[in-house]
C-alpha cells in the first residue's frame, strides 16, 4: 500500500511539483538567515497581510522549517522506492533481458550469429532457454538508471541529515583574541534537531596575513590560530581558503570577512569610552570599506570608515585611515579623520586612535552528512555516464527449423540505435542466400 | 597590455568570422541538400574552434588562470566547449547533425556578446582555485551543449509540425526528433545534477557551506526541478509532441535565465564570476 503509494505517478509528480514551490516561495519571500533584520522589518510593514501568513506558514525560514523537512523526507522516500524499483529491474535485465524488439530470420548458422555479434562490440552474457545464445553490448549499461536514482536518494538524504543536525557557529577575532567554549556566537546556524555548537577547548587568533596581486585583488588568505585545551594544551594551526582543519570532529574553515579593529576612545570631560570598530578591508587602495554602527552611549548613529593606506598607496599598509562621522537622521553631526595615534575632535568629544589590529573569521562546522554528498556526486557520474553513454543494446540467437533467429532490441531510446539492428541484418543477410529470409517483424517496442 | 587585448578580441573577433561563415555553408547544406557545403560547413567549424581555443590558451596564459571568471571569459569558453562537444557527439550520433543549425549560430552569438563586454583581466581569488569549481563548471558547460541540442529538436519538431517547409522534410522523422529532444533533456538533467552537486562541494571546501540558497543556487535548482517535471511528464504521463516542445522551450528558458542573468540581476557570491 505504501510502496504504491510512493510509487504512484500523480504521488511523485505531485511531490516534485511541491518542492518546486517551496523553493520559490523561499525565493519570493524573505529569508530571515539572508535578509538584514532592518528589511525583514521595513518588509512586514509594506504587507501586513502577507506577513502574517508568512510567519504563521514560517516562510521566513522555508528551507529550516518543519514542513519543508518533511516534504524533503516524503520525496526522499518516494524516490528510495522508486530506486528499489529500478534496481529489481536491472537485476531482471540483466538475467534475461528486456521485452520487445525487433527481429528477423537467417540461414546462417548459430556460430555466424554469435561471430558477428562479437564482432559488433557485443559480449555473450548467456543461453536461452531452448539453445541459443544471449549477447549483450554494455550490459553494465543496465545499472545507469538504478545508479542515477541512487545518487539522487544518497544526494538527498544526505541533505536531510545535515538540514536536521548541522550545527554551524561563525566568530570574529582580533589578534590576541581568545574565545571560550562558552562564550557567545557572531552568528550561529542550527539544524531543527541539532543543539548547539560547544567547542571542546578555547580558540585564539594568531595572525591573519592576507595576499594581494598587483591589481589589489585577493590572493589567498591565511589565519594562524591556536587551539587550548582544557588542561591548557596548545596545538598551533594555519588554515587558509580552501584548506580547512579538523580538529576531535569539529571542521575549522577560513571566514570570509578579514579586516582591521580601530581601537577608539572618546573623551568628554571626565567622561570616557572605549570602543573597537571593526571594518571589513577595503577591496582596492583607493575605495574606503563603510559600516555603521549604534553605540549604546549616544544618541547618534556612528558612520564609519577606512582606507587600506592614508596615501591611498597600498592595499595593505601600517598606516590606515581611520573616519568617523556622527549622524542624526541626515544631518551630520561631527567628522574625523585618524591615523593610527592620532587624536580629533568628533562633535563633543574628543577621540584618539589608540591603536589598529588585523582581525578574522573563523567558522566552526560539525555537519554529519557531507560524505554522503560526496558519494552521491559520484554515483550520480556512473550513473549519467552508464545511462547515456553505454545503454545496453540484446542480440539474441536461436536456431530451428533450418533457420537462425536473430532478435535485438536496445533497452531504451531503440530507434536512435536502429543502425546497429540493420548493421547485424545486412551482414547476416550478406551470409545468408536467402533474401525471403529476412523478414522484420516489428514487434512490441517499449521506450524505457 | 593594450596590444595583447587587441590581439585577442581580433582573435576572437576572427573565430566570430570563421563561425558565421561556417553556419552559413551549413544551413545551405541542409536546406538545400549540398553535401559540399555540409561538408565546408564542417571544415570551418573545426577551423572556428582552433582559431578560438588558441585565443582562449593565450588568454589563459596572459591571466594565468582558466578561462571561468568575468563574461568574457564564461561566455567565449561555454561558447568554444558547448561546439566542441557538439562535434563529438555529432560525430558518433550522426542523427544529431541537424541541430548544427543552432548550435554554431549560438556559439558565435556567445562569443560577440562576451566580446561586447570587452576583455577585462581578473585575477583569481582564492575561493576561485579549486578542482570542485572546474569541475562545476566543466559540467554546466557539457549541460549547455546538451540543452542546445534538445532545443534544436523541439524547434525542429514544432516547425515542422506546423510548416510545409521542404527541407525540414529531410530531418529525422518526427517521432524521432521528440525522442532525440527527450533524451538530450535528459543528459542535461543529469548533467546539470552533477554540475550543482560539484558547486556544492566546492561552496563546502571554501566556506564551509554546501548550499547557502543563494539567488543562482536557487535558481538553479529551480530549472532542475523544472526538467525533473518535464523528463517525468514524458516519461509517466505520455507527454510528447508539440506539448512537449513547448515545455522544454519554458525549461531551456529557466536555464538560460539561471546560467547567464541571475548572476547579474541577483547579488551573491557567485556573482564575482559574472560581474
Amino acid at each position: 500500500m505504501l510502496k504504491r503509494f510512493f510509487l504512484s505517478r500523480t504521488t511523485v509528480i505531485t511531490l516534485i511539483a511541491l518542492m518546486l514551490g517551496a523553493v520559490l516561495l523561499g525565493y519570493f519571500f524573505p529569508q530571515r538567515f539572508l535578509t538584514p533584520p532592518e528589511e525583514l522589518a521595513a518588509w512586514q510593514l509594506a504587507h501586513p497581510g502577507l506577513a502574517t501568513l508568512w510567519r504563521a506558514l514560517a516562510l521566513d525560514h522555508v528551507y529550516t522549517s518543519p514542513w519543508f523537512a518533511l516534504l524533503l523526507l516524503l520525496f526522499l522516500m518516494s524516490l528510495v522506492f522508486s530506486t528499489r524499483q529500478q534496481f529489481q529491474l536491472a537485476l531482471n535485465k540483466m538475467r534475461t533481458g528486456g521485452q520487445g524488439g525487433a527481429c528477423f530470420e537467417t540461414s546462417s548458422s548459430l556460430d555466424e550469429a554469435a561471430a558477428a555479434a562479437r564482432d559488433l562490440g557485443y559480449r555473450q552474457v548467456g543461453d536461452v532457454a531452448g539453445g541459443g545464445l544471449r549477447f549483450v553490448r554494455y550490459p553494465w549499461g543496465y545499472w545507469g538508471n538504478f545508479l542515477l536514482h541512487l545518487g539522487m536518494v544518497v544526494s538527498i538524504a544526505s541533505f536531510l541529515v545535515i538540514l536536521l543536525y548541522e550545527k554551524r557557529a561563525v566568530v570574529h577575532l582580533v589578534e590576541g583574541e581568545v574565545h571560550g567554549p562558552g562564550n557567545q556566537w557572531l552568528q550561529e546556524e542550527r539544524g531543527l534537531l541539532a543543539g548547539s555548537l560547544r567547542l571542546p577547548g578555547s580558540v585564539r587568533l594568531d595572525r591573519v596575513k592576507a595576499e594581494y596581486y598587483p591589481n589589489d585583488n585577493l590572493k589567498q588568505l591565511v589565519t594562524d590560530f591556536s587551539l587550548i585545551g582544557p588542561q591548557g594544551e596548545v596545538s598551533s594551526l594555519s588554515m587558509q581558503i580552501n584548506r580547512s582543519r579538523n580538529h576531535q570532529g569539529i571542521r575549522i574553515f577560513q571566514g570570509r570577512s578579514f579586516g582591521r579593529a580601530f581601537f577608539v576612545t572618546f573623551a568628554r570631560g571626565p567622561e570616557e569610552h572605549r570602543e573597537i570598530f571593526m571594518l571589513d578591508h577595503p577591496r582596492e587602495r583607493s575605495g574606503a570599506s563603510y559600516k555603521d554602527f549604534t553605540l549604546d552611549w549616544l544618541p547618534y548613529k556612528v558612520k564609519a570608515k577606512y582606507y587600506a593606506d592614508a596615501e591611498r598607496k597600498s592595499i595593505d599598509s601600517l598606516t590606515p585611515l581611520f573616519a568617523l562621522r556622527l549622524v542624526d537622521g541626515t544631518k551630520v553631526m561631527g567628522e574625523v579623520s585618524l591615523k593610527p595615534g592620532e587624536t580629533g575632535r568628533l562633535g563633543d568629544y574628543v577621540v584618539q586612535l589608540v591603536a589598529v589590529e588585523r582581525w578574522g573569521g573563523i567558522i566552526f562546522i560539525d555537519t554529519p552528512g557531507m560524505g554522503g554528498i560526496f558519494a552521491g556526486f559520484f554515483i550520480l557520474c556512473l550513473g549519467g555516464a552508464l545511462s547515456y553513454f553505454w545503454p545496453p543494446r540484446e542480440f539474441t540467437a536461436e536456431s530451428g527449423n533450418g533457420v537462425c533467429r536473430i532478435s535485438w532490441r536496445a533497452s531504451r531510446f531503440e530507434r536512435l540505435y536502429r543502425e546497429e539492428f540493420d548493421a547485424i541484418r545486412q551482414r547476416l543477410a550478406a551470409r545468408s542466400p536467402i533474401p525471403e529470409a529476412d523478414r522484420v517483424a516489428a514487434t512490441q517496442r517499449k521506450e524505457r | 597590455m593594450e596590444q595583447t587585448f587587441a590581439m585577442i578580441t581580433m582573435i576572437h573577433w576572427g573565430a566570430v568570422v570563421i563561425y558565421v561563415l561556417a553556419a552559413i555553408f551549413n544551413i545551405t547544406g541542409n536546406i538545400f541538400r549540398k553535401e559540399r557545403a555540409l561538408a565546408a560547413g564542417y571544415i570551418f567549424a573545426w577551423a572556428g574552434l582552433v582559431v578560438h581555443g588558441g585565443g582562449l590558451l593565450w588568454w589563459w596564459r596572459i591571466v594565468g588562470h582558466g578561462p571561468y571568471t568575468g563574461r568574457f571569459e564564461m561566455l567565449s569558453s561555454t561558447a568554444w566547449t558547448g561546439l566542441f562537444l557538439f562535434l563529438i557527439f555529432a560525430h558518433f550520433l550522426p542523427r544529431i547533425r541537424a541541430a548544427s543549425i543552432v548550435v554554431l549560430p549560438a556559439t558565435f552569438l556567445m562569443i560577440a556578446v562576451g566580446l561586447f563586454f570587452e576583455p577585462q583581466i581578473k585575477m583569481l581569488p582564492p575561493t576561485l582555485r579549486s578542482v570542485w569549481l572546474v569541475l562545476h563548471i566543466i559540467f554546466y558547460k557539457i549541460a549547455v551543449c546538451t540543452l542546445l541540442v534538445a532545443l534544436a529538436f523541439s524547434l525542429f519538431y514544432i516547425m515542422r509540425k506546423r510548416t510545409q517547409i521542404e527541407w525540414l522534410g529531410r530531418l529525422p522523422d518526427l517521432e524521432t526528433m521528440d525522442l532525440l529532444a527527450f533524451r538530450f533533456a535528459g543528459f542535461s538533467f543529469t548533467f546539470w545534477a552533477i554540475a550543482m552537486l560539484a558547486g556544492s562541494i566546492w561552496a563546502y571546501e571554501s566556506w564551509g557551506r554546501f548550499w547557502g540558497w543563494d539567488p543562482i543556487e536557487t535558481w538553479s535548482l529551480i530549472t532542475w526541478i523544472a526538467f525533473g517535471i518535464y523528463l517525468h511528464l514524458r516519461r509517466f504521463f505520455g507527454l510528447k509532441g508539440e506539448t512537449a516542445a513547448y515545455l522544454y522551450f519554458i525549461c531551456f528558458i529557466l536555464s538560460v535565465l539561471s546560467l547567464f542573468f541571475t548572476p547579474l540581476i541577483e547579488s551573491s557570491i557567485h556573482s564575482e564570476y559574472f560581474k
